[in-house]
């Protein structure tokens, strides 16, 4: 799976200015890039690792690179998945196995790697739990990551130790600020994660990563599940393919957007990304708006 | 050997397929040979109230849509179908169509089988003039009768679906209230071709049957219970489901008057065979294909170490998607064995940087063995190298392996490697090796050299040789990724397992890893595949490599 993992820093997501805290590190500032158009991507062609890009036009996927950065030790972890920035400026991903092992053993996937803001160094900064089964069925780990502005927690969902019959996956919450960890929900296996207030309460909202299924749970005021997750849309038959996974979900307004991309646990790497862009209406019990 | 093309594929299907008083795949092709033999190489929609046949096609005449209706490099025609025609609603009144406010206009959606893309068109009905369209690549639209009814054809008379169905579920018959038929929605992700899935109820379960209107063939079948929600039926749910359960989850076994041994589909090994017996005698232990190694000359350090294996819960890059299959193996007009054959595919195939791998082991009447690892293509460019790496055990507590030096021939003493480059000293001219396992038995090992067909140039391969201590280790298990792409010496993982190691009086293991380099040269093309335009629509031309030694029974 070759699917793009860019973080759009800062102005790109006007529509998500009341979720949206996070900052434009410094070293990245230091170094001339352009905080409208500059993105951190773990997936460019031939590229172990991250990438700080600077994008023409800003906000396309294919725009040219018109200017990139990478520190000696963005690619220490091998290939990378999931990036996200918090209010201070740091970055976190984890790794992505990519076409094969080689260059991430199945030990390192559980592992957040935090890049610093003022330098932009990259080291192992926190180790979640991780089956050490031996297991040829599943090289991947932690899949999806999101910053909540609102808690300064990090919402980091792993399929760790899952096999074809064991969901084991687990949706953590890791407090930034003091890198202690919480378990929020245990036994599902979900790609894209988010937490926002809907209707007075705190919501998480999550992709199956073995289904096209995204799910709702509500959590009380320390982030602990409340009540059991309910399905509330699904990709199933939508966009090209049918059968797309939630990898990324994010709220733009009154719309859920959800990047769907094909995931099955294998290394499978597309020569042409399959990956479409949903749009749901959150107001009218999630209804379709488009498929880009 | 044999290989099937797409398109003879296609006459193939028209072939086995018993004929009635309404061929309706006879009519389907005499359709397409029409449409594609016209100056506007499209189907129409020939029920149609609103629009004639002519019409339909006059659209088509405007310089415009040339790019839909010819490949522009060749100018070969691309297949198109009208699928629908209706009057324009209010919702589709653009600026662009604004006369249709107050005129008659027909919306026309047309699919390219081509491209994998429907056309969505506006025409004034009083003149029949084009006033716009889009098209909008992988958009499928709503297929009309004609397709409806040639899908239901199609499945009804498929050898697999009759087999399943246990008897053939006939047009008549799937309108009986016992044996109910609905069409429904799918997808042919892999494939990227205009599929529908015929779906006959028998009892409380009802059989999917995902047809390919592109191909004109069954993709995919899957029995569901009836009144259950489960995945969507798709053709890669269809093939996953079916590879996994019957390959991956399951040990196999075959047997005849000669061979017998067991297979299963590994998660990152390829195909695995093991318990290997020649006429009741075991021989040998197991083989399977480790590692693909592809490294392109003209960036250093360019390349992919691609696993293959089950198409899910795998640490593969290119998966199987399709049962191992048997051939027999002809020699001047004698049937002299059966090859058993396993496909692994990136989905894309044979685009650019997506791959094709098959392994194929041939198996004689006489006691020979050949294990073959091949390419079919395409990779990132005409620049590559593939090196597969073939991992052989046998059964012996007390095996040899020798080569010829100068004029001897010697045992091994301890683990090693050995090149087989242009200074190579064979045994009897032709033999690589010869592998004793035990009083009287074992095997010569007959070197590759472009003898054995077209698909082979030689192999100029790595040969391995470390002791087998019967634990699951030395690779026995499951292995991860050996070695990176791009090594372009000894180093392509088995090296890993030597360690002086004494040879004598031990099981042993064989490495083998082949050298093949692709070729895109006209006339000489090699590891090589392509897409061309045939009968309206893209399929692929292969020119596999294929590599391996013959065991040849002492």
């Amino acid at each position: 799976m070759k699917a793009i993992y860019i973080l759009i820093l800062m102005s790109f997501y006007l529509g998500l200015q009341s979720q949206d805290c996070r900052k434009f590190p410094d070293f990245a500032l230091a170094l001339g890039f352009d905080v409208t158009r500059s993105a951190f991507s773990s997936s460019e062609h031939r590229e172990m690792g991250l990438l700080l890009v600077e994008l023409d036009p800003k906000n396309l996927r294919h725009s040219a690179r018109s200017k990139t950065y990478k520190d000696p030790t963005w690619d220490d972890a091998g290939y990378l998945g999931p990036i996200t920035i918090d209010r201070f400026g740091n970055g976190y991903v984890s790794a992505k196995p990519n076409v094969n092992m080689l260059y991430n053993p199945i030990i390192n996937q559980n592992t957040i790697y935090k890049i610093d803001n003022a330098s932009g160094k990259m080291s192992s900064w926190l180790v979640l739990p991780y089956s050490d089964e031996s297991n040829n069925q599943n090289p991947y780990g932690i899949v999806g990551m999101y910053y909540d502005c609102n808690m300064d927690y990090l919402i980091v969902s792993t399929v760790s130790g899952s096999t074809q019959s064991s969901e084991v996956g687990k949706i953590f919450r890791v407090d930034v600020r003091n890198k202690t960890y919480e378990l929020i929900c245990d036994g599902v296996d979900a790609m894209g994660v988010i937490t926002l207030r809907r209707d007075n309460k705190n919501v998480l909202i999550y992709g199956s990563a073995r289904t096209s299924d995204v799910y709702s749970v509500e959590l009380d005021s320390k982030y602990q599940k409340v009540g059991n997750p309910k399905k509330i849309l699904t990709l199933e038959g939508l966009g090209s393919r049918g059968d797309d996974r939630a990898r990324k979900i994010r709220v733009d307004g009154d719309n859920l957007l959800i990047d769907g991309t094909t995931f099955y646990y294998n290394l499978t790497a597309p020569t042409f990304i399959q990956e479409s862009k949903y749009t749901f209406d959150i107001a009218n019990n999630f209804a379709l708006l488009n498929i880009r | 050997m044999k290989y099937i093309f797409l398109g003879l594929s296609l006459i193939l299907t028209v072939s086995s397929c018993s004929t009635d008083s309404k061929d309706l795949l006879e009519i389907r092709y005499a359709n397409i040979k029409t449409a594609l033999e016209s100056d506007i190489p499209i189907i129409t929609l020939s029920d149609s109230e609103e629009m004639s046949a002519t019409n339909q096609k006059n659209v088509f005449k405007d310089e415009k849509l040339k790019a839909m209706c010819f490949d522009p490099a060749t100018g070969k025609p691309m297949l198109n179908e009208v699928l629908t025609i209706s009057k324009v609603r209010p919702a589709d009144i653009t600026p662009k169509i604004e006369v249709c406010k107050n005129s008659e206009c027909l919306r026309l959606e047309v699919y390219n089988f081509a491209l994998n893309g429907t056309g969505i068109f506006f025409v004034k009905k009083e003149d029949n003039k084009l006033l716009d369209y889009q098209f909008y690549p992988t958009m499928q639209g709503d297929i009309n009768e004609e397709l409806a009814n040639l899908a239901t054809y199609i499945a009804v008379h498929d050898s697999t679906v009759i087999a399943q169905f246990e008897g053939e579920p006939a047009a008549e018959s799937v309108r009986m209230s016992a044996t109910k038929t609905a069409l429904n929605r799918t997808k042919c992700q892999r494939s990227q071709h205009l599929c529908i899935a015929p779906t006959f109820v028998k009892g409380d379960k009802a059989l999917w049957v995902i047809v390919d209107l592109t191909e004109l063939r069954v993709a995919g079948t899957k029995w569901t219970s009836v009144g259950t929600t489960g995945m969507a039926i798709t053709e890669r749910a269809a093939q996953n489901d079916y590879v996994m359960s019957c390959f991956c989850d399951k040990e196999n076994s075959f047997k005849d008057d000669n061979w017998s041994y067991k297979y299963n589909l590994t998660r990152s090994d390829g195909l695995k065979i093991y318990d290997i017996a020649y006429k009741g005698k075991p021989t040998i232990k197991s083989v399977k294909l480790v590692d693909w190694h592809v490294s392109y000359s003209k960036t250093e350090g360019f390349g992919y170490s691609d696993a293959i294996g089950c198409p899910e819960f795998s640490q593969s890059a290119v998966v199987a998607v399709e049962a191992p299959y048997f051939e027999p193996i002809v020699e001047k007009n004698d049937t002299v064995g059966f090859a058993m054959i396993q496909k692994y595919f990136s989905d894309g195939w044979p685009t650019p940087c997506s791959y094709n791998y098959q392994q194929e082991f041939q198996f004689y009447t006489d006691g020979r063995f050949r294990p073959m690892m091949g390419s079919i293509g395409r990779g990132c460019g005409n620049d590559g190298t593939y090196r597969p790496v073939t991992r052989i055990s046998f059964f012996s507590d007390d095996a040899e392996f020798l080569t010829a030096k100068d004029n001897s021939v010697d045992v091994w003493q301890k683990e090693g490697w050995v090149l087989e480059d242009d200074t190579y000293h064979y045994i009897d001219k032709d033999y690589l090796a010869q592998i004793k396992l035990g009083e009287n038995t074992g095997y010569m090992m007959e070197a590759n050299k472009g003898q054995f067909g077209a698909t082979s140039r030689g192999d100029n391969a790595y040969i391995y040789v470390t002791v087998d201590h019967g634990d699951g280790g030395e690779g026995e298990s499951d292995l991860p990724t050996l070695a990176p792409c791009c090594n372009n010496n000894y180093e392509q993982g088995p090296e890993k397992f030597i360690n002086g190691e004494s040879l004598l009086n031990k099981s042993l293991v064989l490495w083998y890893v082949p050298q093949m380099k692709n070729d895109d040269t006209p006339g000489q093309k090699y590891c090589w595949a392509e897409s061309v335009l045939e009968n309206g629509i893209y399929v692929p031309k292969v020119y596999p490599c294929f590599s391996g030694p013959m065991f040849v029974p002492m």
